[in-house]
């Protein structure tokens, strides 16, 4: 039995973001803080995901809200605040993921952290047994293929904000999630069928 | 870069809904493509999970970031010793994922920085953070060594000088006194100084903490050991509770300076414990320059995930605004104070 964990959901409204953006550019501390806490759970689990623990993780949120305030008075609106967050918060997790090469293996679970729910042992056993798997799993995989997967399955984004977000084409960005996913699957103990399929290329 | 194993590309493209009516059926008559798709979809519900983010990680992000929008709003000069004492390269928030920098406007996502421009504000990126503590840490070994030899000085004085008993002084009201003066030097406290337009007496250091930092006499702010909390959101609560007078923890008494664990230079064993002296703060007040920011309410003391913080609250408007600062004077937390 698998402990539940929270799963990071949610999309803020893109016009009251542009509001608060707005509002955040004329010098309005307050829609900055208020727009920072609307979007912070979204970029942690990003963060989270792409550095693999913890720790990392919650250095490289603290980057990419930094990041994000430097460069808001840029953001020009074109694209929406949330895709755009998405490409800021990507950076800002890899480059802390690549100066942070001294803990190449995940770390282990807060088990009294908020993620974890009072439940019996074998749940709370199973539930970081499943933390590990996915952390060492997602961290096994390429950066490329790692960033496409998390941005894809955890933000639900369109391969074409894919695109955007990493500057690639999204012919590859199909390409690297669907590898991506193999892997994954591999990783995590699910072997690939044995059968060869013989069905028409979409 | 090569092609994805056929498998792999139908039963992803079939996940997301990419297939045209007659491909999807297709793919859905193949056992292999059913059950590799059914493996990914398994492998993506657990990528999913995520547990939420730690509350004081999260205040301390959230801080962190309104830290450096403060900066570029009102830049002081700790900012700059921060800035420079970075190792790592400052983020580019703009820089694509791969490939070669974008120019100006040129990305979908609008956030191109135009060519050479300079960063908007030097933040305290957690190397620059490592740095300035490391700093830190070596201003307050060289205070400690200044105010050994200023002791040992005079207690030779003292010695040497023995027809005068009256004019002689302890080595113990020497090292009381120059430890606060030494803790101020380090902390910053010139700066606080010049911001209230006020010069410290070299000879009433207490006297010149509260004219600089607390404002006018009739406006005297409030002290507390706020204790122990867990995240920025319950020390503003406990601030709250202090200026409402209602809890305990505010022992409202005159903090001595031999008590602070973050003084290097007191001893709790010489300095005789006193309920009628400020402590010198060991940071300067972060909102003392701050415009808009109104007069110092309350000032404190705590223990913010185990770190010991000084607090300040000021008030404007009817708005409370809390600030904490670890040892290395960096800023902790940053919250308005509910009520």
């Amino acid at each position: 039995m698998r402990a539940p964990v929270d799963t990071v959901v949610g999309i803020a409204h893109p016009a009251d973001d542009r509001s608060l953006v707005t509002a955040a550019q004329s010098g309005d501390r307050g829609a900055l803080d208020a727009l920072l806490r609307r979007h912070q759970a979204r970029l942690w689990g990003l963060c989270r995901r792409l550095a693999g623990n913890d720790a990392d993780g919650q250095d490289a949120l603290q980057e990419a809200m930094i990041a994000l305030v430097r460069g808001l008075p840029h953001f020009d609106g074109r694209a929406a605040f949330t895709t755009w967050s998405y490409r800021v918060a990507t950076n800002a997790a890899l480059d802390e993921l690549r100066r942070r090469k001294r803990r190449p293996t995940p770390g282990l679970p807060d088990l009294d952290g908020p993620g974890m729910p009072a439940t019996s042992a074998a749940a709370v056993d199973g539930a970081v047994a499943d933390r590990l798997d996915v952390d060492a799993a997602v961290a096994a995989l390429p950066e490329d293929f790692r960033a496409a997967v998390v941005l894809r399955d955890l933000c639900d984004l369109e391969y074409s904000e894919i695109a955007e977000i990493l500057d690639i084409p999204p012919g590859t960005v199909r390409s690297r999630i669907a590898r991506g996913r193999g892997q994954l699957a591999d990783l995590l103990g699910t072997p690939r069928p044995p059968t060869t399929v013989q069905t028409p290329t979409p | 870069m090569n092609a994805p194993p056929p498998l792999d590309d139908i039963a992803s493209a079939l996940i997301d809904g990419l297939l045209t009516a007659d491909e999807a059926a297709a793919a859905r008559r193949d056992p292999a493509v059913v059950e590799r798709a059914a493996q990914m979809q398994a492998a993506r519900d657990l990528v999913r999970q995520v547990p939420p983010v730690d509350a004081g990680a999260g205040d301390r992000a959230l801080a962190a970031a309104l830290g450096a929008w403060d900066e570029s709003q009102f830049p002081t000069g700790r900012a700059d010793e921060a800035a420079g004492g970075a190792e790592g390269r400052p983020l580019d928030p703009t820089r694509p994922f791969a490939g070669p920098p974008v120019a100006a406007g040129t990305a979908g996502g609008g956030a191109g920085t135009p060519s050479g421009e300079p960063p908007a504000a030097p933040v305290l990126s957690l190397p620059a953070r490592a740095a300035a503590r490391r700093q830190s840490g070596a201003r307050w070994l060289g205070a400690a060594a200044v105010l050994a030899v200023l002791v040992a000085l005079g207690g030779i004085l003292a010695s040497q000088d023995a027809t005068s008993d009256e004019t002689a002084q302890e080595p113990g009201e020497a090292e009381t006194s120059q430890s606060a003066d030494a803790g101020d030097g380090a902390g910053g406290g010139d700066d606080r100084a010049t911001a209230e337009g006020t010069t410290p007496s070299p000879g009433a250091p207490d006297e010149a903490e509260d004219g600089a930092t607390l404002g006018p006499a009739d406006a005297a702010p409030r002290h507390a050991d706020l204790g122990s909390v867990g995240s920025a959101t319950e020390l503003a609560a406990r601030a709250e509770a202090v200026l409402a007078g209602s809890e305990e923890f505010d022992v409202d008494e005159r903090l001595d300076a031999g008590d602070d664990p973050r003084d290097p230079s007191s001893d709790p064993g010489d300095a005789a414990p006193t309920t009628t002296t400020v402590p010198a703060p060991t940071c300067p007040d972060p909102l003392a320059s701050a415009p808009g920011a109104g007069p110092l309410v309350l000032r404190g003391r705590a223990l913010l995930g185990g770190e010991p913080v000084e607090v300040w609250v000021h008030e404007a408007g009817g708005t409370r605004r809390m600030v904490a600062t670890d040892a290395s004077c960096v800023r902790v937390a940053d919250e308005i104070v509910p009520g």
